[in-house]
């Protein structure tokens, strides 16, 4: 974790004291302007009083704002706290995380990620005891005063504590929720340090020289690390057996919606386990929309729900957006995540429509002609296979496409389909003729019709992930021809080129096009003289000089000066452009935190112009009714305030948007 | 101005391996006088979309709800800050939303290992014995009714006043003797008084208004 820069403590400063208050800003902010501090120390910097830090110190660990440390220091034991600003600026995501909860698990999802980012950490007992409360009392209270608002209460199903036990366990498969480790409450260096303290010590006795301990220890230290930031991996981690009762049967049948595992073991969400959000996994569903945002807008709408759905099955299987790999592993083939066409088919959505998303290219007109010969002397199957074959050769994509979904649609590949178990029983009859029929074409007209279509629907899929593979973004990668084409995500790759994009969209509206271009050339060809980025970007010296002047001067562009002689003069002397996209990176990045800063300082300006008229507005006799206790003017006013806070938060969401594009993704 | 002394400086250590032209003279620099303060187009923000405002309607009753809850905290105003005009307590002020200074901790459990030793008489746990003696604390659930209104995700201005009501169950009562006991008890919460005046016109009315509702009820 990077050290926060003055603007990032300035932001994350906001953001606490927009989210827990004053007081609560203040002791974070003599964190992150000090480092770690002492109890005593923080009493003296904050000049509040210990209890009152106290308290304050609580409320920001059960966050997860606060890590803390003790050492034994002289006999004593000291404890150290510290701040994780990147928790306090994932504050900001808690509008993004409910919603994306509420759209995958609907209102049951969106109550209980709302509650448990208010809670910070809770024990699942504790969770749900609360909850089963609050409804009995919701529903208690709600009968008797709230005769006046039928319509709330209409649409607020109140589910059982079963189903919202359900919900979160699917919510922990996912890795939405994840258990607290005690590592986690403890700055990750001071993890580190024990960590490898633990290991020397173990370790030491099996080596005499101490380059070889420190070695092994360093690469043991990896291992240890990478598997604390991948938390428990196993299928069932956090989960436990359910108790099998007699009536358990009923019960499963009854909430099949969340039940998926057809295994005879059931699991459950374990009530002792301490959960909190997972917010690298959010950062991770965030990038995903990212992309597929991106896919859309470069190939189609149709091909974005497609990698939407491959992207999907990516999720079940990787958690972070950088997860800590060894060198060694990161070029291994195996060791890629891959999944297969036929996956996908398997659990494409039904009410996708497919059908005309993908043109083939236009065939040759007189194998066109023969094709209506052959369909008129009605010839078998496996000759109009060779004609499709030689008919596609005109374009690469196509004909790979249909290569590969003619002759090397696999048996395995036709199983698979009849496994997905979505279909209607009807075609069941059906599914032992297409293994027979698996070979024929798509326009065989003895084939039955839902075979077909499902047939038809697998080649388009495939080319739809084609595309997506061929495109230069290179949305996924081809990895074999194994279960009717295997593809992977380079997810690095592809987020160096959304930090560029994003870069060159930030440079474009600075620098106009031309900027772009000149970016674009120097990305291209590396360190260029003003001349040559003159002459292939096509562009008037003069032009080409005050854009890269500027640009130098936002530190996007950096200059590189070679003496054509020694001693050095100017007039002698090579001037090289270049793009150091890191640095381009991080500048943009400490800028938009500046932006975003003073985004919610203008927040708060707007706010304290208006302070009586909210407070007025916040009374609880003037909630009961708006209409009748502010005056019309001040109802104007009130809308002004928050139509302007809208687009303020709107914006600070969007900048929030190019954050993790630039630091995250 | 900045004109002239470029120049200057250019001239000035003009000599053979100091400053020359590093790019030779194929571009003559355009001295002319630009303008002061050149026209600049404001950027204007696109209208936010559906999906954005479902976001930001969301945080909103989030951070409200937080702000209902017992971990937010304003700070106290100091002794002589505070305004004899407006500071006075009044009838009204009983409906304002309650502010507390210290973060309410005794409200619901918590999972002792997670925190530093000194804090656990903070937390109510005895240092060595077991806490949580007698009766059993419960975390604060703010319930599904708080939250459901936002289904309908435009209505947001009847949504707060749910959310609103819904947290105030619990507030009122409980922070009086907690607030008070390290603070100068200025009851108003944090009144400002300037700005009672500073807004001019605008104000007069809410002013008016305030006053009249409190002698109303």
């Amino acid at each position: 974790m990077a050290l926060p820069s003055a603007s990032t403590v300035e932001l994350c400063t906001l953001i606490v004291s927009e989210i827990y208050g004053e007081v609560s800003s203040k002791v974070a902010a003599a964190l992150l302007e000090r480092g770690r501090l002492t109890l005593s120390s923080l009493c003296r910097h904050t000049r509040l009083p210990e209890k009152t830090v106290k308290q304050t110190l609580v409320v920001l660990i059960q966050q997860h704002l606060i890590t803390h440390f003790t050492h034994l220091e002289g006999g004593r034991e000291d404890t150290w706290y510290d701040c994780n600003w990147i928790a306090c600026y994932e504050l900001l995501h808690a509008g993004r995380i409910i919603r994306c909860m509420e759209e995958r698990f609907g209102n049951d999802g969106a109550t209980i990620i709302s509650n448990l980012l208010q809670l910070g950490h809770a024990r699942v007992g504790d969770f749900l005891a609360a909850y089963g409360i609050s409804t009995s009392k919701g529903r208690k209270t709600k009968a008797a005063p709230k005769e006046s608002e039928p319509k709330i209460e209409a649409d607020a199903p109140i589910s059982s504590v079963e189903t919202l036990k359900a919900v979160m366990g699917e919510m922990l498969k996912g890795r939405f929720l994840v258990e607290v480790k005690d590592y986690d409450m403890h700055p990750p260096v001071d993890v580190e340090n024990r960590v490898r303290a633990e290991i020397t010590k173990r370790l030491r006795g099996q080596f005499t020289s101490e380059l070889k301990l420190t070695k092994e220890v360093n690469i043991q230290l990896e291992k240890r690390l990478a598997e604390m930031k991948a938390g428990d991996s196993a299928e069932h981690a956090g989960m436990k057996r359910k108790a099998t009762t007699a009536g358990g049967r009923a019960k499963k049948r009854k909430k099949s919606a969340y039940d998926e595992d057809e295994e005879e073991i059931e699991y459950e969400i374990d009530e002792d386990l301490i959960v909190r959000v997972n917010h690298a996994k959010f950062l991770l569903v965030f990038r995903n929309a990212e992309l597929i945002s991106l896919a859309e807008k470069r190939i189609s709408k149709v091909t974005g729900q497609v990698y939407a759905e491959f992207l999907k099955l990516m999720e079940s299987k990787v958690h972070q957006c950088h997860p800590r790999i060894g060198p060694e592993d990161q070029d291994d083939p195996k060791k890629r995540i891959k999944f297969t066409t036929n996956d996908v088919v398997r659990n494409f959505p039904k009410d996708i429509d497919l059908t005309d998303s993908v043109v083939d290219p236009p065939k040759d007109p007189v194998k066109k002609r023969k094709k209506r010969a052959r369909s008129l002397s009605s010839l078998d199957s496996d000759s109009d296979d060779g004609r499709r074959s030689k008919g596609s050769k005109h374009s690469k994509t196509s004909s790979r496409a249909s290569k590969k979904s003619n002759g090397k649609k696999s048996r395995r590949g036709s199983r698979d389909l009849d496994d997905s178990g979505s279909e209607s029983d009807a075609s069941v009859s059906s599914r032992d003729r297409s293994e027979s029929e698996e070979e024929s074409d798509d326009s065989d007209d003895d084939m039955d019709p839902e075979v077909r279509k499902r047939k038809k629907r697998a080649g388009l899929l495939k080319k739809h992930l084609e595309l997506l593979a061929a495109d230069t973004y290179h949305f996924v990668k081809f990895e074999g021809k194994r279960g009717n084409g295997e593809w992977s995500i380079d997810y690095e790759e592809l987020g160096k080129k959304l930090r560029g994009l994003e870069i060159e969209k930030i440079v474009e509206e600075r620098y106009t096009s031309v900027g772009t271009r000149l970016l674009r050339i120097l990305k291209d060809k590396g360190k260029l003289e003003e001349k040559q980025l003159a002459t292939i970007s096509l562009t008037a010296q003069n032009t080409v000089r005050a854009l890269v002047a500027g640009m130098h001067e936002a530190g996007i562009l950096l200059l590189q000066e070679v003496p054509k002689s020694l001693p050095p003069q100017v007039s002698r002397t090579y001037f090289l452009w270049y793009v150091d996209e890191s640095r381009a990176n991080s500048l943009v990045l400490s800028d938009v935190y500046k932006a975003m800063a003073r985004n919610m300082q203008r927040t708060n300006v707007e706010r304290q112009k208006r302070k009586l008229l909210i407070e007025k507005s916040e009374r609880t006799d003037v909630q009961e009714n708006l209409e009748e206790y502010l005056t019309k003017s001040e109802k104007e006013e009130l809308a002004i305030w928050r139509t302007r806070e809208d687009k303020l938060l709107v914006q600070l969401m969007r900048l929030d948007r190019v954050v993790m594009i630039l630091r995250d993704f | 101005m900045s004109r002239g002394g470029r120049g200057g400086f250019g001239r000035g250590r003009g000599g053979p391996g100091g400053m020359s032209l590093p790019f030779g003279d194929d571009i003559k620099p355009d001295y002319s006088v630009s303008e002061l303060f050149p026209p600049c187009p404001q950027p204007t923000q696109t209208p936010l979309s559906k999906e954005e405002r479902a976001t930001i309607s969301r945080f909103r009753s989030h951070r409200e709800k937080i702000r209902n809850g017992p971990m937010y905290t304003v700070m106290a105003r100091k002794r002589g800050q505070s305004d004899p005009f407006t500071d006075i307590s009044r009838y009204s002020a009983r409906y304002l939303r309650q502010t507390r200074r210290t973060p309410k901790l005794d409200a619901r459990p918590y999972v002792y290992e997670f925190f530093p030793v000194e804090l656990y008489s903070t937390i109510g746990k005895d240092e060595g014995g077991e806490g949580e003696a007698g009766k059993k604390k419960r975390l604060l659930f703010s319930s599904l009714d708080t939250l459901n209104p936002l289904e309908e995700m435009m209505s947001e201005e009847e949504a707060e006043g749910k959310v609103e009501e819904g947290g105030k169950e619990e507030v009122p009562e409980e922070d009086d003797e907690e607030e008070m006991d390290e603070f100068d008890d200025d009851d108003e919460g944090d009144y400002n008084g300037e700005q009672y005046f500073d807004g001019g016109e605008d104000y007069d009315e809410d002013m008016g208004d305030d006053r009249g509702d409190a002698y109303y009820d």
